[in-house]
């Protein structure tokens, strides 16, 4: 993991990926999409995140055990989220 | 003495109180922590005596509310949550990996000193108008009580801070330092159960930190985030408090059952029956452990379909705790068994956390919980896994390794006495305690109606010989610190890796290169350097 | 301790590259705690987003979207001029890898002025955290409150993190500058570089939840 990437290229695409998708999750935002609107910009928001965790952070060339760690801290994120939601979304009147 | 051990190597104040060594930051954890357990002891004596009577016995209601909730939060927070792995876990990891020390020193150091910002002003807090909401601060009333819940709760974050940053330490720990040639399933188990608690240790806390802080800024400047006059929601704050503090009853009972693990093949003189299945069911149960949360939550306008998940998420924590039983029973069965004090902690620890586990899965039964939620049923049930569980395994702990951490040797028939001390006043104290929840008792109660008066004397008689037998072993523990003589480096003829340097080790853990060739449960083939021990020679014969 | 070009491990690590690991690893497990951190307080308006959907619509509306949006800009660009410094100072250019660190400050200082402008209008229109404020005596819905308290919370802690990275990119600048960090530490600056790196994908989530949906 200390075979850090050779050229600056993939940093610059990166980021000029990251822009792109910025600016069409604001476009997107102008666009009718009802209840799609925000699972369509949460969507966005996850294919960013993991660009800047893979490329920025260099997590693509991280040992097993940092991998684990985020995939630890995510797993219990959305189970805290399910299930917390999962109530409010449940209850009766 | 002539041998350079981390005791004697240095011996000013300014070299304890700035170490980075391990092994001494877990002395002053482990004094610290003993504090901690007297005061909130102090508390649970005088909650006892103010219950030997019905109504007014020797405190006002409102001394007996923030005697509860003081009781309650040094005991969680200051004692049990850092108790085994601040201390133990702070001396052993690193010797049981063979490093030198933990992955960042200083940052252990600070850790250390965090704990005790966070416990000072949990004890000002005492002074600045007390705490009345009990330890789980539930808004709506935490958010507008006029006590010091700005205080204390602040402190409570501050040893939250500390407890991720002891997590993180020993999580690198365990993956970065170990010696050459030593993977993961030639650890010794305590490292196991210790690595499983970090883990909950940094990824649970900082949602009792987020919320603790909501919680202290609507006290404090109202900004009303669980207030249902501004369309908050008090049971969301429920979810959040026990997505941390479920898990930290694994916090509490983990790091026990690694102390389990070790006393059990230390002195069966067995390999223990599957290293794998009680090392897998440490993560099994860190896991299971943060999807169970709702089950305290049954009676508090939660949804029937979440609840309903939640009751059947609860019971599959007992599957891993069965699993962890059995193992250790089996390696009981057929060992040459040692009835020293350490093992004696652990038959009461077996037998308390199997009845504390068994009423777990009743309440678990959401029907069930509707009738005991909230009365001395469920106190009762968390006091056997709690102090039934983790403060016996403490106890072991401070036993086993006591030759270990100082050189010497405690007597043992004492110990035996007070052992057995501990294990009836505990019994007698909160058993009883079941059988009044069950007849209608609620928990938190200042006053109750005469027909509870017998089982509330039997209780409190229970707590005094609890006591007593903890200050027979203070006594004697305290005596041999300085008069017991010398163990000698293995005395337990143990094949556990802390054992395979000298007792009290030196400031580096080691004389030359770890000797770990031999694993740590292998009983079949002698120990060079222990062979002179008799046990050790029968076993080898 | 001062760093040369040659480094020797601290003294109960065995080499360097077990130090950075170590040091490494340590910075991901703390990231791993710093996003349930966030995590709690997302999960709390999530939660009161689906009891109030069309108070916390309302909320998103009357949002000043286009700061939010143009911040959402600046992160992203500091984000890449941080993770191209780690680049060039592994290769050695010393004075490059400074200008991108000072750059990346800089941004981090605009995001923060943006911010501070934001609330400045807020609290022009009268709304307060804690449903305090003349903005709520016109507008009642309910839940709408949650919001806007939510809304200061989870934005002012970010900034509270922002605030911290600058201050360890700062650092790190001056190190650079007096050529303490180079191409054998550049480990060093990779971990402020990743803890700003958390701080910008935490603002990619709650940029759509607090201003575009």
């Amino acid at each position: 993991m200390n075979a850090a990437p050779i050229s600056v290229k993939p940093i610059l695409a990166t980021g000029g990926a990251l822009l792109a998708l910025w600016v069409s999750s604001f476009a997107l935002s102008y666009a009718s999409l009802g209840t799609w609107a925000l699972p369509v910009a949460l969507a966005i928001a996850v294919v960013k995140a993991v660009l800047v965790a893979l490329v920025f952070m260099e997590l693509a060339h991280a040992t097993l055990s940092m991998k684990l760690t985020v995939l630890a801290a995510l797993a219990l994120l959305l189970t805290l989220m399910a299930l917390m939601v999962a109530d409010v979304a449940t209850r009766g009147t | 003495m002539t041998e350079a051990t981390y005791l004697n190597a240095r011996t000013t104040i300014r070299s304890w109180v700035l170490t980075t060594d391990h092994k001494r930051i877990g002395i002053l954890y482990l004094v610290t922590l003993i504090f901690a357990l007297v005061l909130g002891g102090f508390f649970a004596m005088a909650l006892r005596i103010e219950h030997l009577t019905p109504g007014h016995t020797v405190m006002t209601a409102m001394t007996y509310n923030r005697s509860f909730t003081l009781h309650g939060v040094i005991m969680v927070w200051i004692f049990m949550i850092p108790s085994i792995p601040a201390s133990f876990g702070n001396f052993l990891l690193p010797i049981m990996v063979g490093a030198k020390d933990v992955a960042f020193p200083r940052l252990n150091l600070l850790s250390y000193y965090l704990f005790i910002t966070g416990t000072v002003m949990v004890l000002v807090s005492m002074f600045v108008g007390g705490i009345d909401t009990g330890w789980t601060f539930y808004p709506p009333y935490s958010s507008s009580t006029p006590t010091a819940i700005p205080t204390a709760l602040l402190g409570v974050f501050v040893i939250g801070f500390s407890t991720i940053l002891t997590g993180l330490n020993f999580v690198v720990t365990t993956h970065t330092m170990r010696h050459e040639g030593l993977g993961w399933m030639k650890l010794p188990l305590f490292v196991w159960a210790i690595y499983a608690t970090s883990i909950i240790q940094v990824l649970a806390t900082p949602v009792l930190g987020m919320v603790l802080l909501l919680v202290v800024l609507d006290n404090s400047l109202h900004w009303g985030f669980f207030d249902p006059a501004r369309g908050g929601d008090p049971v969301l704050y429920q979810h959040l408090f026990w997505f941390y503090s479920h898990p930290a009853v694994y916090i509490m009972i983990l790091p026990g059952m690694g102390v389990v693990s070790e006393v059990v093949a230390t002195f069966a003189r067995k390999n223990l029956y599957s290293y794998r299945a009680i090392a897998y069911s440490s993560f099994g149960l860190a896991f299971v452990g943060f999807l169970t949360w709702g089950h305290h939550m049954f009676v508090a306008g939660m949804s029937t379909f979440d609840a309903g998940a939640f009751g059947v998420l609860s019971m599959l924590v007992a599957i891993f705790s069965a699993i962890k039983v059995f193992n250790w029973t089996w390696t009981l069965k057929g060992g040459a068994v040692a009835l020293k004090t350490p093992l004696l902690y652990v038959f009461a620890f077996l037998f308390l956390f199997v009845f504390g586990g068994m009423t777990g899965v009743a309440v678990a039964a959401m029907s069930l919980d509707v009738h005991w939620h909230d009365t001395y049923f469920v106190v009762a049930h968390f006091h056997f896994i709690m102090v039934g569980g983790t403060l016996t395994a403490f106890l072991a702990a401070i036993h086993y390794w006591f030759p270990k951490i100082t050189g010497r040797m405690y007597s043992e028939r004492l110990g035996l006495l007070s052992a057995a001390l501990v294990f009836a006043g505990f019994f007698v104290t909160f058993f009883p305690q079941f059988l009044l929840g069950n007849a209608g008792m609620p928990r938190r109660y200042y006053d109750y109606p005469p027909q509870f008066q017998p089982l509330h004397i039997v209780s409190t008689a229970g707590s005094w010989v609890l006591a007593t037998g903890l200050l027979i072993t203070a006594i004697y523990l305290g005596h041999a610190l300085f008069r017991g003589h010398r163990a000698g480096d293995n005395p337990w003829g143990s094949r556990s890796f802390e054992w395979r340097t000298t007792s009290p080790p030196p400031t580096h853990n080691f004389h030359a290169t770890p000797p770990f060739d031999i694993d740590p449960y292998d009983y079949t083939q002698p120990l060079p350097g222990t062979d002179d021990d008799p046990a050790a020679e029968k076993e080898a014969a | 301790m001062s760093d040369t070009t040659v480094l020797a491990p601290q003294e109960h690590f065995a080499t360097i590259e077990q130090q950075a690991h170590a040091a490494r690893l340590g910075m991901w497990v703390f990231l791993a705690s710093e996003v349930l951190l966030f995590g709690a307080i997302i999960a709390l308006f999530t939660s009161y987003q689906v009891h109030y959907p069309d108070a916390f619509r309302q909320g998103v509306d009357h949002n000043t979207k286009l700061l939010g949006s143009i911040n959402t800009g600046v992160l992203l660009t500091s984000s890449t001029a941080v993770a191209c410094s780690v680049h060039a100072l592994r290769a050695g250019k010393r004075r490059l890898a400074g200008l991108l660190v000072a750059a990346t400050i800089a941004l981090g200082a605009v995001f923060l002025v943006i911010k501070l402008t934001e609330y400045a209008k807020h609290f022009h229109e009268g709304i307060y955290p804690g449903g305090a404020g003349s903005f709520f005596q016109v507008h009642h819905a309910r839940g709408l409150p949650e919001f806007w308290t939510l809304y200061f919370g989870m934005t002012g802690l970010h900034a509270l993190h922002v605030t911290i990275g600058l201050t360890v990119l700062g650092v790190l600048l001056s190190r650079i500058m007096r050529a303490e960090l180079g191409a054998a530490s550049a480990h060093r600056l990779e971990l402020g570089a990743i803890y700003w790196h958390l701080v910008d994908v935490i603002w990619i989530f709650l940029w759509p939840l607090l201003y575009l949906a």
